[in-house]
């Protein structure tokens, strides 16, 4: 598949509204509930309270307590009621607070959801979107700050997508419903009170299309969620340097679209896998994995990898901030990887 | 005491409030937990309470305005108290939030980076880049005496120089171990585009760590554009020539930027003079034969000059002298140097402390720089802490030329070649041996006539040689 | 078993009912030290979060004091607990130092946890505390696992799980406490129904009579005025001593009310405000001091002594977390296996 540059990042003539990541998510869910009456929304504190970060505030009042409704913490309650909803004619959307808890939920997500369609010979469809706020940088201990989505990549029949920006979520959002399969949704917590260009008109983004950020000549950083905006970030620090970066954004982990990855390694022929989560069996590892397979000959560096220390994000301060990927050493691992190293 | 009254943070996401309703005016009297100001935050509607009794006072923001996390809303002040300047009195710096704090360690790359590094296998080998290796071959240099700035002790071509610069003494090295023996290191762009450009990669050096070739040295390799390089390997059907490319690389590039630095960093001239050497080819055919058994071979003219250059710089020690920072310093000794030939390049060992050698003695010593010269076995230790320079290329019948100083040396001796010219002896016109003298002098430390007067001493001990008794 | 209700459910008994046997003097001090302790130590946490002293995820326990301290009071230093999200309380009750657990809140490195585990997850095993947990219901299978294990190893220990009504429809409680009656194990559940999730009514999340729950697995359950000190704590102390005898759980449901909202960003919209000025009224701490004065049990003067002698010590709790150094960067991957 080719990439398509992204819109969101020259704003058009039209000058299109700078909304909240969390924002742009609420009109994605607003506008499919609107055109579809099939789509149903659930999870802890949704309604009433809105959704812990408020991308549902207001659907109770205006679409009722049949399509919005509230449920106990309850998580393999959540994850096993999508697989009955769906299979049997609506579109459900379901809230897991944090992505840390989908643990409890995994029976209900691996082995009923992800595993339905095929066991059953392909003859249904399960139109599910779980979606689940996860990532680290605001405080919130070990349980409620993981980067958990290599895990669900692994298992046949889930489709995992993350957004690193406003204008991706809205379209990634409207796309992930309209699909008919398990579609795994994690928003960044992080990301949910950045602004990013919105459109006034309706739009959709395609899931398994990644999108090149930014163009450069000199190395290639390959991210997702949040990373990306740091890698960006990065990218202006390293162009004073003199050193040009493109950065790419998977925006959906599976399926992977590689293709631009490639064609960007065979331009640079450096590149780096950027992810917040753990560096030690993540998923940059399948990233980095393919492009060797894909680009060998183009190399002329070691792929690297960026990914948090091995230990569970801790607390304090200083230590959670220093515990996974920044600004400073996502430059100096373009230095370094100059430098063939 | 004016108590200021600050914006609170409500949420690990706010930035800032914006005021909704006052509940009180300038000059209401509080207690303490009475609710003040409405505000709402992007999620939130709140209340401020006041944080202690007071008289409120220098209301900040009006509805409508946003004011930002722990800024000043107003003040509780004291009866007859005014609130203090706008702007002035900022709340205590809170613990950034905001931003992640900048690591007190360095140590970035320990928790999010780990490269896997290759364990070294031991054999003794000095730790070398290729292309260090290849310098040290070329110019004779024993890397194994030495000690290098790249990583792990690595010796880089930066650590070598042919004809050493002031730089602080190397100590002899610890040797390290090595990495992988006889495989080529290279990255596979590498190999693509040398594969593509027929270039055979094991004649590269790589600029990677470790010494991995990657493809920048490819590049650097296809030196000629290939419609140039096309047209060089077309067999020229009239004129017999071949074309061929030397790499202006390793030694030839070591020796061509540091004649560069050497003219463009002082100022240089070349004195000339010829000089009547009959007496001393006649010594010279004596001592050789005098003592061609003793030592093994015979004593050279180069080692007549070497020696009356030496006695020459006792007399003149301005002439022995280097720049260093604001001050010209006269050396106690002479380490003599001889510029020697070799191919691919040129070598200018030195022979330490020659003030107190006689001549037999320096000759031998010269004897063994030349044999390890052309034997590619001189040490750093050869090449480095010279205090002049001789230079002759009197065997290809040269007779004047510019030597060009070897620095950090103030003066340098060309000699021409020695040949039987017509010359006024004695007031007849007779065949006499004569030779030019080209000195070249660095004007910055010496000027011409003190240069000139020790150019004349060389000449006198020369055509005189029983002077140097 | 059948399900026993207390009293206590509503504000009419408090004014009519006849002076009670109060526990001992020493006791009654402890209590209020221990309640005043908490209450103090939230509010200067909230007060330091809302200046951007300190950061992270708090839940305060501020009006639901009487529980964990009635609990904690019939408890051994060697008997365990475990905590929740909402746990600062608990953890003070069983004994927890001031200073640590405020540095533990400012992420520093004298902290409870070193820093590394934060408001959510205080935990230290001298003092029998198995941890704060930050999974709504998580703590309950744990809990039983302690019953378990100090039952095999013939310890005389009994577990006290704390949580709240959101762990009530949650699948580990009910693995958890049917597992724990089915084996006899020395555990008392203690669920703390504030009567709401985050804005969900326990009423919309958890179906029929709560302690019905208790009954449907086998063991005797009470629901308790979780803000009168003394009845939490005679009911706790027969379940404490069924379960130290070995005769097996107990379920005690604590009604109560949080004072603030869930975190210190919920201004709670979601409960009304007469319901909460008639909790605010029911506050465990004023209750607790007309009670006694009254009874003539202690005085006021002694009262009000504590109260400064605890407002000194969190003082001073603050001034030893802001003082103290965060860990290093260095120790971002110690910790994480046992050598």
């Amino acid at each position: 598949m080719t990439s398509t540059q992204s819109a969101a990042s020259t704003p058009t003539a039209a000058q299109p509204r700078m909304i909240f990541f969390n924002q742009a998510l609420r009109e994605a869910l607003d506008e499919e509930m609107e055109r579809d009456p099939t789509v149903f929304i659930y999870g802890e504190e949704i309604g009433t309270w809105g959704g812990a970060y408020k991308v549902t505030e207001g659907f109770l009042d205006k679409y009722g307590p049949g399509r919005i409704v509230d449920t106990p913490i309850s998580e393999a309650l959540i994850g096993g009621a999508a697989v009955g909803a769906a299979i049997t004619g609506s579109r459900p959307v379901a809230e897991f607070m944090y992505q840390d808890f989908m643990g409890i939920a995994m029976d209900q997500i691996v082995n009923q959801a992800a595993k339905n369609r095929y066991m059953f010979g392909g003859k249904n469809a399960l139109p599910i979107v779980y979606r689940a706020a996860f990532g680290a940088g605001i405080g919130n201990a070990a349980q409620h700050t993981q980067s958990l989505e290599a895990w669900f990549t692994h298992v046949p029949g889930l489709k995992v997508v993350t957004p690193s920006n406003a204008y991706d979520a809205k379209g990634l959002l409207k796309s992930a419903i309209r699909d008919d399969n398990v579609v795994l949704f994690f928003e960044h917590k992080a990301l949910y009170r950045e602004r990013g260009h919105v459109p006034e008109e309706e739009y959709l983004v395609p899931l398994g299309v990644s999108d090149v950020k930014r163009a450069g000549v000199d190395v290639t950083i390959v991210s997702y969620a949040r990373q990306v905006q740091f890698s960006l970030k990065a990218a202006e620090v390293l162009a004073e340097e003199g050193i040009d970066v493109e950065v790419i954004d998977l925006r959906t982990l599976y399926p992977l679209d590689i293709d631009p990855v490639i064609e960007s390694v065979q331009k640079t022929n450096r590149v780096m896998v950027v992810h917040e989560a753990v560096r030690f069996g993540g998923f940059g590892g399948e990233v980095a994995s393919q492009i060797q397979e894909l680009a060998f000959d183009y190399l002329d560096a070691p792929v690297k990898r960026l990914g948090a220390a091995h230990a569970p994000v801790p607390f304090s301060e200083p230590l959670e901030f220093a515990s996974f990927p920044s600004v400073e050493t996502i430059s100096q691992g373009v230095r370094d990887l100059l430098q063939g190293i | 005491m004016a108590t200021p009254v600050l914006m609170p943070l409500m949420g690990m996401t706010m930035e800032e409030g914006i005021i909704s309703t006052w509940l009180v005016a300038e000059g209401d009297t509080v207690k303490e937990g009475d609710p003040i100001l409405d505000f709402e935050t992007d999620k939130i509607n709140a209340t401020i309470d006041a944080p202690a009794d007071g008289i409120i006072g220098g209301i900040t923001a009006a509805p409508g305005v946003s004011v930002k996390v722990q800024g000043i809303v107003c003040y509780l002040l004291e009866p007859g108290e005014e609130p203090p300047a706008a702007a002035a009195a900022a709340a205590p710096a809170p613990v950034s939030l905001a931003a992640p704090p900048a690591p007190t360690t360095p140590a970035q790359s320990a928790p999010v980076a780990a490269a896997p590094v290759p364990p070294p296998t031991p054999n003794g080998r000095a730790k070398a880049s290729p292309l260090a290796r290849k310098i040290a071959a070329e110019q004779g240099l024993d890397l194994t005496t030495m000690q290098g700035s790249g990583p792990g002790g690595r010796i880089v071509a930066e650590d070598l120089s042919a004809v050493a610069p002031a730089a602080p003494a190397m100590a002899v090295a610890a040797t390290a171990p090595a990495g992988s023996a006889g495989r080529i290191m290279s990255s596979p762009f590498a190999r693509k585009l040398a594969a593509e450009a027929g270039i055979d990669i094991a004649t590269l050096t790589g600029s990677g760590p470790d010494g991995r070739i990657v493809a920048a040295d490819v590049r650097a390799a296809e030196a000629t554009p290939p419609a140039v390089a096309a047209a060089l390997r077309a067999p020229a059907a009239s004129t017999g020539m071949v074309s061929s490319t030397v790499p202006f690389t390793g030694i030839r590039r070591l020796i061509a930027d540091r004649m560069v630095e050497s003219l463009a960093n002082s100022a240089q001239l070349t004195l000339v003079s010829e000089a009547d050497a009959t007496a001393l080819v006649g010594l010279r055919n004596e001592l050789a034969a005098q003592y061609e058994s003793t030592i093994g071979f015979r004593i050279a003219y180069n080692d007549l000059f070497a020696r009356i250059a030496v006695r020459a710089l006792g007399e003149h020690p301005n002439m022995n002298a280097r720049l260093e920072g604001d001050q010209i310093v006269l050396l106690p000794y002479v380490n003599i140097g001889l510029a020697i030939d070799l191919e691919g390049g040129l070598a200018v060992p030195n022979v330490k402390n020659a003030e107190s050698m006689q001549l037999v003695e320096l000759a031998v010593a010269l004897r063994e720089s030349i044999s390890r010269a052309t034997t590619g076995s001189l040490t750093l230790d050869d090449v480095t802490g010279g205090t002049f320079t001789i230079t002759s290329l009197g065997p290809m019948d040269v007779d004047a030329f510019t030597p060009v100083l070897n620095p950090p040396e103030c003066a340098i001796l060309g000699i021409g070649r020695i040949q039987p010219k017509p010359a006024v002896f004695e007031n007849e016109v007779t065949v006499r041996q004569m030779v030019t003298l080209s000195l070249t002098f660095d004007h910055r430390i010496n000027d011409g006539a003190p240069a000139a007067r020790f150019l004349q001493r060389i000449k006198q001990l020369l055509e005189h040689p029983y002077l140097l008794i | 078993m059948a399900t026993t209700k207390a009293k206590t459910k509503g504000s009419s008994s408090r004014s009519k009912k006849k002076a009670r046997k109060l526990p001992p003097k020493d006791m009654l001090e402890w209590m209020y030290r221990t309640m005043k302790r908490i209450r103090l130590f939230e509010e200067a946490a909230d007060r330091a979060f809302k200046s951007a002293r300190m950061r992270g995820a708090l839940h305060f326990y501020s009006g639901e004091e009487a529980t964990a301290t009635g609990v904690c009071a019939a408890l051994e230093q060697t008997d365990y607990i475990t905590s929740t999200h909402r746990g600062h309380g608990h953890c003070i009750a069983k004994g927890g130092r001031l200073d640590r657990m405020m540095a533990e809140l400012y992420g520093r490195s004298t902290g409870y946890c070193g820093g590394k585990g934060g408001s959510m997850h205080i935990a230290d095993l001298d003092l029998g505390i198995l941890g704060a947990n930050g999974i709504v219901g998580a703590g309950i299978p744990i809990a039983t696992g302690a019953a378990l294990g100090s039952k095999i190893r013939g310890e005389d220990k009994v577990t006290v799980c704390f949580f709240g009504d959101g762990a009530l429809p949650t699948g580990a409680f009910h693995e958890g406490i049917n597992f724990a009656s089915v084996q006899d194990l020395p555990v008392v559940f203690v669920c703390e129904n504030n009567q709401y999730g985050m804005a969900s009514h326990v009423s919309d999340t958890s179906a029929g009579n709560l302690a019905d729950r208790a009954g449907s697995y086998g063991m005797p359950g009470a629901i308790v005025d979780g803000n009168d000190i003394f009845e939490v704590y005679e009911t706790f102390t027969a379940f404490v001593k069924r379960a130290r005898k070995g005769d097996g759980p107990s379920l005690m449901i604590a009604d109560t009310y949080r004072h603030h909202g869930h975190t210190v960003n919920d201004m709670a919209a979601y409960r009304q405000a007469e319901v909460v000025a008639k909790w605010l009224e029911r506050d465990p701490l004023l209750r607790f001091r007309r009670e006694v004065i009254a009874a003539k049990a202690l005085t006021k003067k002694l009262l009000d002594s504590i109260d400064t002698e605890v407002e000194q010590e969190v003082t001073e709790a603050i001034e030893f977390a802001e003082a103290s150094p965060f860990p290093s960067i260095d120790t971002i991957e110690e910790g994480v296996y046992a050598d």
